[in-house]
């Protein structure tokens, strides 16, 4: 196991005007289980190939504990890769095929065999090592793709996007398996993906991706209840902000003014509130009232539409009988202390962290 | 429910019979131009308006086998030249094609074009003063030369086979065999050539063939020093030798039909590696 550091990383694919990754930092402790979150295009699979040494950086450096390895070879890195469509070798068995990197080590036939065998256990694929890879479903496959790079005993694990090729159920028994490995193995994990649930469902810290940038870095929690930009807020399904100016303990918007609690300096702010947070009825701090455009049924609770500032927030909120709404005007409230307040600079309000 | 099955049947032994009756007109039509050369080999007397020879005789194979003709160091010659043809062929064309195949440059359409040009160019056109440089470096009248100018019409066809390959080979398997802890041999060994191997077979073939074939450029650059099977060909078809010319004809096909039986498997779409790892 070993930790890894990024420094300064940056890769430009030739003949493109921007860097796919620009200037990246970050740390990774020994044994943590990171996810790489972002848009695709955003340059986190082009990340995970840096790591692995699939490709070169343009510039910084990459380091697992204190050793450099920017310039190593993958194959001398013990930093496996596992693609998204899993790459298994056609034309070999799944038993050689998970077998491939311990025999590119020149282990002994025997010992081989023997950690073959108790990897392909654990993942539960023993009655599959004859198979063609072509002969197995997409959970198998994956499942194969992942005990070829376990059985080497990686330093670091470098997962591309593993459930998004998986159907619902499968995704979910995947993301158990996986966690549950990667808990026993203790192997120090970075997985890239697209989907914010997969994160914040699999990962001990998230760090945020957009163009080629790490945007914002920490447990799940921080990214709903405190995203460093409204861009963040919204990859995490929140679009309920709205720009204002704060003075004191007051942020003037087009909803008028609002009592907050907040440590973000005076002066141009966005203001953002989670869907769960708002609360429907009239009373409490910070009351107002407008218009449901749409509600939807959602089983356990209701989702509302409500038209804000020129657009639409949503609230969540039970599903109460009878309770239709759509089209009336309603009382709603925001607890001060659940806005959380964004500092804006200037003309760039996109830029957070 | 009844009729419709047995709708169904008719309709699937009509369509064996129809497969019955393809297959045997392709065989037949490969195999019928062979009897006429076999019969040939073996006549000593056929004049019209006669269906089979009047007299039968080996004169013509036992030439062939006689240690003092020319056919066993023509065959050994034709085999060589192609042989080398073929190995320098996949030597510059697996690159070539991969460069082509997986990567965007500037330039590339002329690249192309280049490398298709000895096609459309008539290659009598550049012999000519391909010769003048080989009689400088002295490769005229060498085996070396003609295998070399083998190479003019052959090596695109290997090129542009192998570009197709590569063109739908995914190269993240080579990255993903570097992750697992394979050097640059050992990923080639076991990963690309497995991949592109059935292409290869197709453009040995191709190659293989056309040299095997080769006649003008033979005897221009050889110099009428290096004899092949077309040259000795030739000089019997044009002597008026009808038995001897039928018999070499056989000689000469045997080695491209036992090539292609070989090699069928490759050819058949069964095999799913046809187009690189691309399409699985």
């Amino acid at each position: 196991m070993s930790s890894v550091t990024l420094q300064h990383l940056t890769h430009n694919y030739t003949g493109s005007p921007a860097p796919a990754v620009d200037g990246l930092n970050l740390a990774i402790n020994r044994g943590e289980l990171l996810s790489l979150l972002g848009p695709s295009g955003c340059g986190k699979t082009t990340t995970l190939k840096l790591i692995a040494g699939l490709l070169a950086p343009t510039s910084g450096d990459v380091f697992f504990d204190d050793r450099r390895v920017t310039r190593v070879k993958p194959e001398r890195r013990e930093a496996v890769m596992v693609f998204q469509n899993y790459l298994l070798f056609p034309y070999m068995s799944i038993e050689e095929n998970v077998g491939f990197g311990l025999r590119m080590r020149r282990m002994a036939k025997s010992e081989i065999a023997e950690r073959v065998r108790r990897i392909m256990a654990l993942m539960g694929l023993e009655a599959l090592k004859e198979r063609r890879p072509a002969q197995l479903s997409g959970g198998q496959q994956q499942r194969a793709a992942l005990a070829r790079a376990l059985v080497l005993q990686p330093r670091v694990l470098l997962l591309d996007e593993p459930l998004s090729n998986l159907d619902a159920h499968l995704r979910d028994e995947m993301r158990e398996l996986i966690l549950s490995i990667q808990r026993s193995l203790g192997v120090t994990t970075i997985f890239v993906t697209h989907d914010q649930e997969e994160a914040v469902l699999l990962a001990d810290r998230i760090a945020l991706m957009f163009d080629g940038r790490i945007r914002q870095i920490g447990e799940s929690r921080q990214f709903y209840e405190r995203p460093s930009s409204r861009r963040i807020a919204a990859f995490f399904g929140n679009n309920n902000s709205l720009p204002g100016y704060k003075q004191g303990r007051l942020v003037s918007c087009d909803l008028g003014q609002l009592e907050v609690d907040s440590e973000v300096a005076d002066g141009p702010v966005s203001l953002v509130i989670r869907p769960e947070s708002i609360l429907l009825g009239s009373g409490g701090i910070n009351p107002f009232s407008a218009v449901v455009t749409r509600q939807i049924y959602m089983g356990t609770h209701n989702r509302y539409r409500i038209a804000v500032g020129g657009g639409q927030w949503e609230v969540v909120a039970p599903a109460e009988a009878g309770s239709a709404l759509e089209g009336r005007r309603v009382a709603f409230s925001l607890p001060p202390e659940k806005i959380w307040l964004i500092k804006e600079t200037g003309g760039f309000p996109e830029t957070g962290g | 429910m009844n009729g419709n099955r047995r709708g169904l049947r008719s309709r699937k032994c009509c369509a064996r019979v129809l497969h019955r009756v393809v297959l045997i007109a392709i065989v037949g039509g490969v195999l019928l131009p062979i009897v006429p050369l076999l019969l040939w080999s073996v006549s000593h007397s056929w004049f019209f308006p006669q269906v089979v020879p009047s007299e039968i005789k080996l004169r013509a194979w036992s030439y062939i086998g006689s240690p003092f003709s020319k056919v066993l160091n023509a065959l050994v010659n034709s085999l060589l030249v192609a042989g080398m043809v073929t190995v320098a062929a996949a030597l510059l064309g697996v690159p070539a094609g991969r460069a082509l195949g997986l990567r965007r440059f500037r330039g590339k359409a002329i690249v192309e074009f280049l490398i298709l040009a000895p096609i459309i160019v008539p290659g009598l056109a550049v012999i000519m003063g391909v010769h003048v440089l080989f009689i400088r470096l002295g490769l005229v009248d060498t085996i070396f030369g003609v295998a070399l100018v083998h190479l003019l019409p052959s090596l695109p066809y290997m090129i542009m086979v192998m570009s197709g390959v590569f063109a739908n080979y995914n190269v993240e398997f080579e990255q993903q065999a570097y992750s697992l802890g394979a050097g640059r041999v050992r990923t080639f060994v076991q990963v690309t050539l497995p991949a592109v191997l059935p292409g290869m077979v197709t453009g040995a073939l191709f190659v293989f063939l056309i040299s095997w074939s080769q006649y003008i450029l033979t005897v221009l650059i050889g110099g009428g020093r290096v004899i092949t099977l077309p040259v000795l060909l030739f000089a019997f078809a044009s002597a008026g030798d009808n038995a001897v010319t039928a018999a070499l004809c056989i000689v000469f096909l045997a080695p491209a039909v036992l090539i292609l039986l070989f090699t069928s498997r490759y050819l058949s779409g069964e095999s799913g590696a046809m187009g690189g790892f691309g399409r699985l």
